[in-house]
């Protein structure tokens, strides 16, 4: 597991971990505490991704159920809790998009905040800084990509846009965002790896 | 799907956790995470890395019915030894179940496949067996049905019927298996690709299911897996409900 995605929940990664746990042995009031410490993150996840909020308390619904059912099973040796429940919530969010569509308009929705992460509409922006929660190393990585890299991943990631929607949103050709991406996550790997 | 090099596997990964690889490509790719360990890796490494994105974002505070939501279906308000273990409305809210843990499969599971042997990559909890006949539907990872199991726990016979496109795997079998409320697999035969075909049930397997709640489906060598455990990965699961 590379460090710096350790880093990130070092405050209460072990306390997740052993929630979690004991969550999936049964412990409801573990459970309870887990429900506390990351439903409103996974909530900002979901909500993030469909723009919808009884959509994504579903999508948190089931992903903590799945937390109860599972995880007994989980091993911190192999997965970090909080990536564990984030990656269950994106992409059970993304089954919900390709199945519903999306409720927001892509084209406009947010644009105001991407551009400003990219930096049109200040050239003298740095561009939005990530959440301090963020590792330093990941955010000093995101530093070492440019703008438009780090903006279209964040749209994929954080938002759940295709291609073709991040293309429509930035008007750039698909090829372009493709391109920004792929080159952005080489970088950002090779930087995160160092 | 052939994926020979490292780098494209690196590539395929990567888009499937950022989530631009959609559609039928995403589709393949899932298939080939269940049935590789290497892929399974990089995906994890993806997971990892990119999670410190999602998680910084501003918290949004659920309402507080998302809470009694989630106690009522898991029954939390009674004591751990009288809970239900989810209230079985049903076959297809079975599959329902079992395609929404799917994503436990896909999204963090993969240590449970490396960890140990049995390949136990899935799980899915449901009620035990009350009643005189028991019901499964195996679903793929799209939630198209595959298999439709029945179980007479009288008769002690288990009734498999092909509901749905199966891959052929005309070098290996599909072999059903009961996880027990402990995590043990037993098995309780071969699956057919097509057609139908009827079991009877040892006295392991019948044991078995007295405490298991959720079947698996595991790939594995001609005439099924060598040991007593699954050597071949687990593909699906599925809640096994009172009918």
């Amino acid at each position: 597991m590379d460090a710096v995605a350790r880093e990130h929940v070092a405050t209460n990664e072990a306390d997740l971990d052993e929630l979690l746990r004991k969550s999936g042995r049964g412990d409801a009031r573990a459970f309870r505490q887990l429900y506390d410490a990351v439903a409103p993150r996974l909530m900002a996840v979901a909500f993030r991704m469909l723009n919808d909020r009884q959509q994504a308390e579903d999508v948190v619904q089931e992903t903590l159920i799945a937390a109860w059912r599972s995880g007994a099973e989980y091993d911190s040796r192999r997965s970090q809790a909080a990536t564990w429940l984030i990656s269950i919530t994106r992409y059970r969010a993304l089954d919900l998009i390709r199945k519903h569509g999306r409720q927001r308009d892509i084209l406009h929705d947010g644009q105001q905040d991407i551009r400003r992460v990219l930096g049109h509409d200040d050239p003298e922006q740095e561009g939005e800084p990530l959440a301090p929660e963020v590792s330093d190393r990941l955010q000093t990585c995101f530093g070492e990509i440019s703008r438009d890299q780090a903006g279209c991943i964040q749209l994929a990631y954080t938002e759940g846009l295709t291609l073709q929607e991040i293309a429509l949103r930035l008007e750039r050709p698909i090829g372009t965002i493709k391109s920004w991406i792929r080159r952005g996550l080489q970088k950002l790997r090779e930087c995160v790896e160092l | 799907m052939r994926l020979e090099s490292a780098e494209l596997v690196e590539l395929l990964a990567q888009r499937y956790v950022v989530g631009t690889q959609r559609g039928h490509a995403r589709r393949r790719f899932e298939t080939l995470l269940e049935q590789r360990s290497d892929v399974r890796r990089a995906v994890s490494r993806w997971e990892e890395r990119l999670t410190p994105l999602a998680w910084s974002l501003d918290p949004v505070e659920p309402s507080d019915l998302l809470w009694q939501r989630i106690a009522r279906e898991l029954d939390l308000g009674r004591p751990a030894s009288q809970r239900r273990r989810d209230s079985g409305a049903g076959v297809w809210r079975g599959a329902a179940a079992a395609s929404a843990l799917l994503a436990v499969f896909m999204a963090g599971g993969w240590w449970m496949a490396e960890r140990r042997p049995p390949e136990i990559v899935q799980n899915t909890v449901i009620e035990r067996i009350p009643e005189q006949v028991a019901v499964a539907l195996v679903v793929s990872d799209a939630g198209d049905p595959l298999w439709l199991t029945r179980i007479g726990r009288d008769s002690g016979e288990l009734a498999v019927r092909v509901v749905g496109d199966v891959a052929s795997q005309p070098a290996n079998d599909y072999q059903l298996w009961a996880l027990t409320d402990a995590g043990v697999p037993v098995s309780l035969g071969l699956l057919p690709q097509s057609g139908s075909v009827t079991i009877a049930l040892d006295s392991a397997a019948k044991a078995a299911l007295e405490r298991s709640s959720t079947l698996a489906v595991s790939l594995e060598p001609p005439g099924g897996s060598p040991q007593p455990v699954p050597t071949g990965p687990v593909l699906f699961t599925a809640a096994l409900l009172a009918s």
